[in-house]
């Protein structure tokens, strides 16, 4: 891996513009700084920015491991958005950042040899993470987060002072800390174990391309989630009564109409509150606090039930075919490999293996179960303000920095909080109005080459460029938040088998039939309807932006176009492909 | 019973009685705002008039004989009351055949899924008391078609003949809109959005023309305009019935409202909010700087 320094070849810069400025501090010009459109594609709200982002322990992470290319990673918040970037280990290199309002300086080694030294040490520890994790993780770490989990979960907020509230918060963030440390542990861990069966794949010879499949889990927290959903859809089908209930418009009268029956309510306490407390502990988008988990509202459970009712959704089926692939992925991989590389393949093999459930499960204890217990203590807080009369709403909370939460805590009469949160929100909303570039600072070779930039697209997005707008067309926003794909233009019940996962569906009005494909697209653009038609209720409920009202979008767009769709300020741009 | 029922009659406020916008609007002509004045012919009233009170009409709607039931329902002779009473009622609007609005008002909870069931009817702009009377008749036929009676069958009951009708005198509207007292989208109590267009409201229900977008604080300042231009508005056509006006860029271009209209909305809006307990979703028309108000519904966010 090349070691990042100042001296490395300038591809490009970008400093602002006039569209989107940037305020620069000491340092952080020369830094090549990433939007994390990947974790938070939205404008971030202050307290997240503040407390909850997975970058606050990422210099524990380079430190532990002993890596040459990074020493620290820092976050700068930009219009709204949130763009970090990886420091190298440069004893020369001076920027500032900031972490819980405060200023530091990001951690770099004064040995100016550190980089060029350091490796063989990561080189030496990463096969015994590779070999170790998942029985520490079973033993010892999962186990240490779900005691967190219940300290926290079982903690009588309605009757503790604001002050207790306080303290609370604090074990919350050390919890938060803690468990995004072992996060990055796994992360390298995991990393290590694919590496090295890559690595031996390709000395025995063996078929490189089955690297993907042979990723598959067939056992974990995801599948479980799945599964349950599954029982709750067999229930609902075989009862015509059921199926009924889950005809209504929104989930809201789904509930309504559940509640409304014995059966109802047996699914709703057997089925429905089960999961919640079982898999509920995540939003729509985890990293951030402003987003309802599944815990304080039903919604994206009955619909994900709706949409598997729908679609008869075969849960064995998908399990089988998923475990069938993956053992023909393990079988091709042997095919021809003998003797003393057949062990080596096969003890590689079975450490991956090991490690696969470890992708969809530490985003159920730490990127969504974490941040989620983060949000309960943040949001029980809130309740404790609005009865205290400083704040109108639980959620305002979100839209304080760490230190005016604390100041209002101490005083619940400190400053006029409700005002500035209607600023803050203000603000939130007219972020939207700006689009963030892929990237700011100064991109050098090896920057924009850094091994973990592949997650947001890079170097490839670097050299693609920014995109360009051929058509803009205005309708009444919607669903706030911003989303790019492909059109899908749909004028019938019977173009519903069309429509593809992720696309973004256009079409001249919704309704309740409607309902089953908003679990597959993530963006609506709808020709009729206003603020609160079917289409904008319904596209809040599932958090997908929205434009509506938009008149004639149906003749303008053309499926297969790409388009831009800001569900905060109605705009839905046809882009240049 | 009257066989008419006016805003300011208490029974008017019962939605049994006057459907959920009948009542809707007595409830608000009550709370002192100002609703156009109008009448609503009352759930029961086709029932009664009917000369067998209602019984043929029971059979066909029970067996989803549509065509049978929409032929009984504009051309079976009612009982002269009923007419008189309608006319009467009509000619109390103003002079010249004033142009009303005649709407279906669907004594149905569920009104909304109701309306994709195609149980809704609204005429613009309707003169002369036959034509009202005519108007009337469409309105209850409507609650016959196909689709009300299967609708009804799946999820309501067919033995439901409660349809009521609003006859209402139109607001010649130099602008209309929508005023939400609260930002639906971001879910915000601390705001209040407002959409508006030049003529009538109708123009925006399409889609066809994007409204004017306004954020305001409670207090009725203005915190963000979205202007769109508006390519044509839709305004009484002299003869009865709607039209399209063109509108020239430098009319449809400009801002729809001014700020002091804009005030005067959030005033009405948090006044009607208070009474009612919840944030309103509130239909607004103005005709020569006199604001009318002509609906309200609680938000569904």
């Amino acid at each position: 891996m090349a070691v990042t320094t100042r001296d490395d070849e300038v591809l490009g810069t970008n400093f602002g513009t006039d569209a989107f400025p940037v305020q620069w501090r000491e340092g952080e010009r020369d830094l090549f700084w990433i939007y994390d459109d990947l974790h938070i594609p939205n404008p971030v709200s202050p307290l997240f920015f503040d407390i909850g982002g997975w970058w606050l322990s990422c210099d524990h992470m380079f430190r532990r491991f002993g890596t040459p290319f990074a020493c620290d990673w820092i976050a700068k918040e930009v219009n709204g958005y949130v763009y970090t970037a990886a420091v190298p280990c440069d004893p020369e290199l001076h920027a500032e950042a900031t972490e819980y309002e405060n200023r530091y300086v990001p951690r770099v080694p004064r040995d100016p040899e550190y980089a060029g030294e350091i490796g063989a040490y990561l080189g030496g520890v990463l096969p015994i993470y590779a070999a170790n994790f998942i029985d520490w993780w079973r033993a010892r770490l999962r186990p240490e987060i779900e005691r967190n989990f219940a300290y926290l979960d079982e903690f009588d907020d309605a009757d503790a002072s604001l002050l207790e509230l306080a303290v609370l918060l604090e074990d919350a963030i050390d919890i938060h800390d803690r468990h995004w440390k072992i996060h990055w542990m796994l992360n390298f861990a995991q990393f290590a174990s694919t590496q090295n069966l890559n690595q031996v794949i390709e000395e025995v010879g063996g078929d490189p391309s089955l690297m993907g499949r042979l990723q598959s889990s067939v056992e974990d927290r995801n599948w479980d989630a799945i599964e349950d959903l599954w029982q709750a859809k067999e229930e609902v089908r075989s009862d015509p009564e059921l199926q009924s209930a889950f005809e209504a418009a929104t989930a809201a009268e789904v509930m309504e109409a559940l509640g409304g029956s014995d059966r109802g309510r047996r699914l709703i306490a057997e089925r429905i509150e089960s999961h919640q407390r079982t898999f509920g502990y995540k939003a729509l988008w985890s990293h951030e606090l402003m987003y309802k988990l599944w815990v304080e509202d039903p919604a994206p459970i009955v619909e994900a039930i709706r949409g598997y009712v729908a679609t008869d959704y075969d849960y064995p089926a998908n399990l089988r075919a998923v475990s069938d692939d993956l053992e023909a992925a393990k079988r091709e991989v042997m095919e021809d490999v003998e003797g003393e590389d057949r062990e080596r393949l096969a003890r590689a093999l079975e450490l991956s293996l090991k490690m696969n459930p470890l992708t969809p499960d530490h985003h159920f204890f730490v990127d969504q179960g974490t941040n989620a217990r983060l949000r309960l203590v943040v949001i029980a807080i809130g309740r404790k303000l609005v009865e205290a009369g400083a704040l109108d709403d639980p959620e305002d909370v979100v839209f304080l920095h760490y230190n005016e939460l604390r100041r209002l805590m101490a005083d619940p009469r400190a400053f006029d909080a409700a005002e500035l949160v209607s600023d803050r929100r203000d603000e939130h909303e007219e972020a939207f109005e700006r689009r963030a570039p892929a990237w700011l600072g100064t991109a050098t070779k090896s920057a924009i080459e850094f091994p973990y930039g592949g997650l947001w697209g890079f170097p490839d997005r670097f050299y693609a460029g920014e995109p360009t707008t051929s058509g803009e067309i205005k309708g009444l926003p919607a669903s706030p938040g911003v989303v790019e794909g492909t059109a899908r233009y749909v004028a019938e019940l019977d173009e519903f088998d069309k429509v593809q996962e992720g696309d973004i569906l256009v079409c001249r009005m919704t309704n309740p039939a409607w309902v089953v494909l908003f679990t597959k697209i993530k963006g609506l653009v709808t020709e009729a309807g206003g603020a609160v038609s079917h289409p904008a209720v319904v596209a809040r409920e599932f958090g997908i932006p929205a434009v509506v009202g938009t008149g004639n979008a149906g003749e303008r767009i053309a499926t297969g176009d790409r388009v831009r769709v800001n569900g905060a300020t109605g705009v839905v741009e046809i882009l240049e492909t | 019973m009257s066989l008419v029922l006016q805003f300011a009659d208490a029974d008017c406020a019962e939605v049994r009685r006057a459907g959920g916008k009948g009542a809707s609007l007595a409830r608000l002509a009550g709370a002192g705002l100002p609703v156009p004045p109008g009448f609503v012919i009352p759930a029961n009233a086709l029932a009664d008039a009917l000369p067998d009170d209602g019984a043929e009409l029971h059979a066909l709607a029970r067996r989803r004989d549509a065509e049978g039931a929409r032929k009984l329902v504009t051309e079976v002779e009612l009982h002269p009351a009923l007419r008189e009473a309608v006319l009467a009622a009509y000619a109390a609007l103003g002079e010249d055949d004033a142009p009303v609005a005649v709407r279906s008002s669907a004594c149905a909870e569920d009104s909304d899924a109701a309306s994709f069931a195609g149980q809704q009817e609204t005429f613009l702009h309707v003169r002369g008391g036959d034509q009202v009377r005519a108007r009337i008749r469409d309105c209850w036929a409507s609650f016959f078609s196909e689709r009300a009676l299967f609708y009804r069958a799946e999820k309501g009951s067919l033995d439901d003949l409660g349809m009521a009708v609003v006859v209402q005198r139109m607001v010649q509207a130099d602008a209309a809109g929508v005023l939400f007292t609260c930002d639906p989208v971001h879910n915000r109590r601390d705001r209040m959005v407002v959409e508006a267009v030049i003529g009538l409201g109708e123009a925006a229900v399409s889609g066809a023309v994007t409204p004017d977008h306004y954020v305001l604080r409670r207090d009725g300042r203005v915190r963000r305009a979205r202007v769109h231009e508006q390519p044509y508005a839709i305004v009484a056509d002299e003869a009865g019935g709607v039209m399209r006006r063109e509108l020239a860029p430098d009319e449809g271009g400009a801002r729809k409202v001014g700020d002091d209209l804009l005030a005067q909305l959030a005033r009405i809006g948090d006044e009607l909010e208070q009474q009612l307990g919840a944030p309103q979703d509130i239909e607004w028309a103005v005709q020569d700087g006199e604001l009318y108000v002509l609906q309200a519904r609680p938000v569904t966010t």
